[in-house]
């Protein structure tokens, strides 16, 4: 709570009879630019959530005309709109088109110097790259966005507040909070937090107010945040602002005097402290030490790298600074009924008396209490009718019904809208539970859900109903919440075991709000749902975590509300412990990220298939990506690639067996170029969800109430016909579709070859769809089920496939590729990597492929001490890396190797390789830019210089496994275009190549 | 006779250069048979070593064909017509971008002595193209199909050469090749090609053929000392096609196989595998494809990882997985446990030191060539079936295939007793296929 004296001077200091409160904040960003793709500005806009947020915070502040946010693609169309209008605030991305963020703004400034530009990084390796290649002077800031929506209201807000703070200090008075950090990525992380508590505050402080004016001016007069990035103009807003100063936070190290000074916090506190010793401050640091000096000064300590950073934060800002219903009425003022929201609104509106609904028609009552709840789209629908319009008023109440139905179901459309128990049902495509992000998963399939309304298929394609399957997202601030409200972040953010964590966490209690929606969403869908995670790191282009987070299935099919109910409930709370798991935490810290950084908001997605027996699964569930990296004659990279599989996806994202083809040319299937191919190849088990035991509740193993089934069952299901070609022996050939005589091999062929569902058309229409709104390449997750007359295709997922520094064009010398010890003309990625001294590699002349899991663990081991020293290495070995099958490669999980910044998969005798397809590793690969070569000695030019590696000495060895710690650091190039990559140690600079471009390690 | 091998070869080498498999081929035969031609000065005379290592005739021709883009690619088509001496041409075709004219040249030269070896009417040849049906749709095979046959169909004929199929070359393409021949001829030549449709001209027993013909050599190099399956404890290594009808026809002849395995590892089944047992695996490996350790999960019988089948102990052994799956240690093992009898039903399982252990113990061992033969032998059928135009049922074909084996082993049986080497199965069987077509050769003349 805030200190009594501040608060009353705060908020009574100012006689509230002098002030209007709409002479306050006078200068408003009211035009917004965004320069974005599609798919950018669905992230930051969320569905409609930011324009939401900003309304909100306007209506709470009684201001009618929140901001116009403007968006175009490229900054050429961007220059183009600024020749002609006017923003008060521009907001780029790092890129759009063919220009970077930073010249972009360049050109803004020739244009008119006064607009302020602001840059939205996506990743802190992006924000470097931009650093470094200038020119800065085009951006007056740049933030680091982290999914977090309100990161975009805290930019409005710090402008504003910047405009404001002369006029409303002298006016009201008001108070600011001096807040000094030069680190992009902390500013980013405080300054939405610093608003959320300041305007959360402001509205409890709202309910002590004695009448209206005085509780609107409290609103108004909302603490300022003035930021200083530098000793000299920290000092110089202090004094300016000396008398408003609420308190002030203060990193310990940043610029004095042009120089960096490692205790300018310090400094600067001590001079405040000077001449006000009780004015409450806060260091932060991500040094201990620093703890003992801001005790000795007296000031507040957080410790920047705590895992508990946003929560001492939070609780240090509130600790130290301190609309109605619808009333039907009779026309004697007699009061008929209440409505509390559309819904409402729309089932009164058929059952009030004529002479009630005349009299609200004729005060046009509908509009103005619509105009009032920001449906001003709806309002104005119903305005301009008169009642004479209407040849009674029963065509009235007819029209206002179909009305306020049609915009119900046209607002969920293609939006995220909120849950609401009285609004949901089962045509309801995109709910939010609860406040906050969707998350990363969330987003995605919010904008596929957003785009998909706008799909305008070809005839032959419409035999297939393409949408998001109905999805309910509880929003990340439950998960905040829950960690909150049972006290969990000890537990979350320690060392206990991700048994005992998921067992706590079970042990909680989700917020009764929560329960109560969940409950209520229940009772209105009958089909089994997934219960998937949706991180807000989760999926972000640079830092995925996807395949670390759990996913549950629940056949949703007991009889006892109750009981489905607390599956539910405990999924939910399964998925929220895996952000806390050992993987997920090594994950963060292979990829820099906090997790404390993390929340987590959950998916509940309709499962998309169909009951066979006591099965439930789709025909099809597969991943389709717009680029393949690895394309055979006669595909092309830019035809993308697809894996597929029978039953659920599971199939798929476990790397097991499922056909891979090219959307481009499905009947062309490498895996399958002779009978005995297909029979080694097929896919010959299947996932299906188990429908026998509705009772069982989800336990901590995410697949328990999966059954991995053998073809024949989906044969007795009856569901192979157009999935299978039949193989004769006798005649040792393949016929497409099921045969009596022979045996079912899944070759996808009545729907490749003979399109029976058109799959192949419509990946193609979609993935191209998708990566002109995502504008970079995607993959999308996906599944089919097919029905006798029609078919339905899940949207399931969809993200950007990550890419990074791929845009430059290197070219490896000859030199290089002379001296390399490993060279590869299937090597995947682009860029140059230096500094990287360790290689762990599996002995060729030791392998042994019946000992793979032994090798895993070995690896593992040697994984973990290379990260607790915080080294990165090259890591060899034969077959598929993370493969699920043993024999085919090292079955190692993310974990295990995820201090690897370059993989080699080789060939070795009797052990073929053909390139690692899990996906959710793949991705993870790609993301983090790991240069992946196979390197197959049969393939012309490869090769692995394995004595040279043998003749290297060795930190650690084992029969399978050698650690060696190179004298000179290593050298990894890949030139993207061609798919050549060496790896060769470093020579001295002179005799070096020219610097290549660079991929972060 | 090692510089007479030499200098021969030499010959060899200059007549055909950068063909490093077919020097490979000639040389090993060549080395086998030399004491045979040394003792026969006729065939020194009539050049017979010269004429058979040249093939009677080479095509080579160019295979235009249109992918699903329109893009015109170009390979290259072969036929190797080897030798004519015993019957009209026959071997594979192979699509495979390894092919080269080398390499067909080695294979044909081996499958003279395979053929004649089943004693049936037929020579030897080989042919296919470097095309690569990977990542093919079905519709392209077919226009390669249908260009490649487009030039062969001039060389080939019921009576001239008929290819069968090979790598790259199965039922489906197979099709597509008869259906151009039979296009552009205007006829139903039915036995210009083998490995057709059953519909259409093609044999039963395909399948079977490999497995059913090396126990059928056991059977009968069992009789040779007065001994059957009777009762026999019979290890089976692989599961495959070869591997599942090996042990029917064992259960067929009162013999218990006690072992299967895959790439995983190995099942022992004391009590032997039965109908029903043998009906599980065949559904495990062809519908459900899975490991045989489900095997000893259904029915609780040991299951060890890795290798290791030869050294269970048992009367019999017929390795009927893959090359070099038998080596000398497993050799002595099986020996030393009182196994006396192996029939290779794969292609060359055993080790060359295993195969001298075995041939130095006086093991009754059948090389590959000859029990495995069953394959080329059910071709030979179905050529006999299309000149009579009649379809035989599942039991003729069987007996027929007995009886070729019966033949074969008899055959091989004689030639090695007549040679010098009774027993020795190795030495039977590489002169057998010899003699036979040189001595066609010297009755035909020089041709």
């Amino acid at each position: 709570m805030l200190e009594p004296s501040r608060t009353s001077e705060l908020f009574t200091g100012t006689p509230s009879g002098e002030v209007s409160f709409d002479k306050l904040m006078p200068h408003r960003v009211r035009n917004i630019l965004v320069v974005a793709s599609p798919y950018d500005a669905f992230v930051i806009e969320e569905g409609g959530r930011l324009t939401e947020l900003i309304l909100n915070e306007y209506v709470t502040l009684n201001l009618s005309d929140g901001p116009r946010v403007t968006r175009v693609s490229t900054a050429e169309e961007a220059l183009s709109v600024i020749e002609h209008h006017h923003f008060d605030l521009i907001i780029t991305m790092g890129r759009v088109g063919s220009m970077d963020g930073l010249r972009f703004g360049q050109r803004v400034k020739e244009i008119d110097a006064t607009t302020p530009v602001v840059l939205l990084a996506f990743d802190i390796g992006e924000l470097e790259s931009l650093r470094r290649e200038g020119p800065l002077d085009g951006v007056d800031h740049m933030f680091l966005w982290s999914g977090d929506a309100r990161l975009f209201i805290a930019i409005i807000k710090m402008y504003e507040d910047r405009w404001n703070i002369d006029h409303d200090t002298e006016v009201a008075r008001v108070r600011t909070i001096l807040l000094v950090e030069d680190s992009v990525r902390f500013i980013s992380l405080y300054l939405p937090l610093l608003y959320t508590v300041l305007v959360k505050q402001t509205h409890l402080l709202m309910d002590d107010g004695v009448n209206l004016a005085n509780r609107l001016l409290r609103l108004r007069a909302r603490p300022k945040v003035l930021l200083a990035r530098d000793y000299e103009s920290a000092i110089g807003l202090y004094e300016r602002y000396r008398p408003f100063l609420l308190g002030v936070i203060s990193d310990l190290s940043f610029p004095r005097g042009g120089e960096p000074d490692p205790e300018a916090g310090i400094r600067l506190l001590e001079r405040i402290k000077a001449d006000d010793p009780t004015l409450p401050m806060l260091l932060q640091s991500s040094d201990t030490r620093a703890a003992q000096r801001a005790k000795e000064i007296g000031v507040h300590f957080i410790h920047k790298r705590s895992r508990r950073l946003l929560k001492d934060l939070k609780r240090f800002v509130e600790q130290h600074f301190g609309f109605g219903d619808f009333v039907f009425r009779m026309p004697d003022g007699s009061e008929w009924g209440r409505a509390a929201n559309l819904r409402d609104l729309e089932r009164m509106v058929q059952e009030v008396p004529d002479e009630c609904l005349r009299y609200h028609a004729l005060r046009n009552d509908f509009s103005n209490w619509l105009r009032a709840r920001t449906e001003f789209g709806l309002a104005s629908r119903i305005r301009p009718f008169r009642i004479e319009d209407f040849e009674d008023i029963e065509g009235l109440r007819q029209y206002l019904v179909e009305t306020l139905r049609t915009h119900r179901f046209e607002t969920q459309r293609g939006i995220v809208a909120d849950f609401a128990p009285t609004r949901f049902d089962e045509r309801s495509e995109f709910v939010r539970i609860g406040k906050g992000s969707l998350g990363g998963k969330g987003r995605g399939l919010a904008f596929a859900n957003a785009m998909l309304q706008q799909l305008d298929l070809p005839k032959n394609l419409r035999q297939v109903s393409v949408g998001v399957p109905p999805s309910a997202v509880v929003a990340t601030e439950v998960f905040d919440q829950f960690l909150a409200d049972n006290e969990l972040h000890d537990l979350a953010y320690g060392s206990a075991s991700d048994q005992e964590i998921a067992h706590r966490f079970t042990s909680a209690r989700l917020p009764e709000g929560v329960i109560r929606d969940l409950e209520s969403f229940l009772q209105r869908i009958e089909y089994p749902l997934a219960v998937r995670s949706s991180s807000l790191l989760e999926d972000s282009s640079a830092q995925p975590f996807a395949g670390i987070y759990r996913t549950y299935m629940l056949p949703n099919s007991h009889g006892d509300p109750a009981v489905r109910l607390a599956q539910l409930q405990r999924a939910i709370k399964l998925v929220y412990a895996s952000t806390f798991s050992r993987a997920a935490k090594a994950y963060a810290e292979s990829t820099s990220s906090r997790i404390e950084d993390e929340k987590m908001a959950v998916i509940l997605q309709q499962l998309v298939g169909s009951r066979h027996r006591d099965h439930f699964y789709p025909h099809v569930s597969g991943v389709a990506r717009s680029v393949n990296f690895y394309p055979i004659e006669p595909m092309r990279a830019e035809d993308g690639i697809a894996v597929i599989a029978l039953g659920l996806g599971r199939q798929v994202a476990g790397g097991l067996r499922a056909l891979r083809f090219s959307p481009a040319h499905p009947r062309n299937i490498p895996a399958f170029s002779s009978t005995d191919a297909v029979r080694e190849n097929s896919q010959n088990q299947f996932f299906a969800l188990d429908m026998s035991r509705p009772h069982r509740m989800p336990t901590f193993e995410e697949e328990s109430n999966l059954l991995c089934l053998e073809i024949n069952e989906a044969l007795e299901d009856g569901v192979l016909d157009p999935l299978v070609s039949t193989y004769s022996p006798q005649n040792d050939r393949l016929y497409e579709g099921l045969r009596p005589d022979g045996y079912p091999y899944l070759t996808f062929a009545p729907i490749l070859n003979s399109e029976v569902v058109p799959l192949a058309a419509l990946l193609r229409a979609l993935l191209a769809l998708s990566a002109d709104g995502m504008g970079s390449p995607v993959e999308m997750e996906f599944a089919l089920d097919i029905g006798e007359e029609h078919s339905t295709f899940g949207f399931l997922q969809l993200r950007r496939l990550a890419a990074g520094g791929e845009t430059e064009d290197l070219e490896l010398p000859d030199a290089l590729i002379a001296r390399a010890w490993c060279f590869s003309t299937q090597a995947l990625g682009n860029g140059r990597m230096s500094g990287i001294e360790d290689v762990v590699y599996i002995r060729p002349r030791g392998f042994d492929a019946a000992k793979t899991h032994q090798i895993a663990q070995e690896i593992g081991r040697i994984n973990r001490q290379l990260a607790e020293e915080g080294r990165h290495c090259v890591l060899i070995g034969p077959g598929r890396w993370g493969s699920s099958d043993p024999w085919l490669g090292i079955p190692v999980a993310w974990d295990q190797i995820s201090t690897a910044r370059a993989i080699v998969e080789t060939a070795l005798p009797d052990f073929r390789v053909t390139p690692s397809q899990g996906t959710h590793f793949f991705q993870n690969m790609t993301s983090l830019r790991i240069a992946y070569f196979t390197v197959n000695p049969n393939l012309g030019e490869d090769r692995i210089d394995w004595d040279w590696l043998e003749s290297r000495p060795a930190v650690h060895e084992t029969t399978f496994v050698r650690h060696l710690r190179l004298d000179r650091p290593l050298e990894i190039c890949v030139e993207g275009r061609s798919n050549r990559g060496v790896i060769a140690e470093a020579r001295p600079i002179e005799a070096d190549p020219p610097p290549l471009p660079e991929i972060p390690t | 006779m090692s510089s007479a091998v030499e200098a021969f070869m030499e010959g060899i080498i200059a007549k055909n250069p950068a063909e490093k498999e077919f020097h490979q081929a000639v040389h090993e035969v060549i080395e086998s048979i030399y004491p045979v031609v040394e003792k026969r000065p006729e065939y020194k005379k009539a050049r017979i070593l010269e004429r058979i290592t040249e093939p009677e005739r080479v095509i080579m021709f160019r295979v235009p064909w249109q992918d699903d883009n329109g893009e015109v690619h170009v390979n290259r088509g072969f036929r190797i017509e080897m030798n004519s001496a015993l019957g009209p041409y026959k071997g594979g075709l192979r699509f495979h971008p390894s092919v080269n004219l080398g390499i067909l040249k080695f294979l044909a030269f081996e499958q003279v002595f395979k053929n004649s070896l089943t004693t049936l009417a037929m020579g030897g040849g080989k042919g296919g193209s470097d095309f690569d049906p990977k990542g093919k749709s079905d519709d392209e095979v077919m226009r390669f199909c249908q260009s490649f046959m487009t030039e062969l169909q001039r060389h080939i004929g019921p009576d001239t050469d008929v290819p069968a199929g090979d790598i790259g070359v199965g039922g489906r393409e197979i099709g597509f090749l008869f259906g151009q021949y039979k296009r552009i001829k205007d006829a139903f030549h039915a036995g210009v090609l083998t490995g057709k449709g059953l519909a259409w001209g093609g044999s039963l027993i395909r399948p079977e053929a490999t497995g059913y013909g090396a126990v059928y050599f056991a059977e009968e190099m069992l009789k040779t000392r007065g001994d059957s399956f009777e009762g026999k404890k019979v290890l089976v290594s692989g599961s495959g096609n070869v591997a599942q009808y090996a042990t029917e026809k064992v259960l067929e002849l009162g013999g218990k196989v006690i072992t299967l395995s895959d790439s995983s590892g190995f099942i022992v089944d004391q009590d032997g595998i039965d109908r029903e047992k043998l009906d599980f695996v065949m559904e495990l490996k062809n519908v459900k494809r899975g490991r045989i350790k489900e095997y000893a999960e259904k029915f609780g019988c040991e299951y060890h990882e890795g290798a290791g089948v030869w050294r269970v102990g048992g009367d019999v052994a017929l390795p009927s997985a893959t090359q070099n799956e038998l080596t000398l240690e497993d050799a002595k093992a099986f020996v030393e446990q009182g196994g006396f009898c192996v029939s290779e039903g794969a292609n060359m399982p055993s080790t060359p030191d295993a195969v001298e252990y075995f041939v130095e113990k006086g093991i009754l061992f059948a090389p590959g060539k000859a029990a495995n033969a069953g394959g080329v032998a059910v071709s030979g059928l179905e050529m006999a079936q299309n000149d009579q135009r009649m379809s035989w049922s599942r039991e003729q074909v069987d007996r027929h295939l007995h009886d070729i084996m019966i033949n074969i082993h008899e055959n091989c049986r004689r030639t090695a007793e007549e040679w010098g080497t009774p027993g020795n199965y190795v030495n039977g069987a590489n002169i057998a296929g010899f003699l036979k077509v040189a001595d066609a050769m010297l009755d035909q003349g020089l041709v």
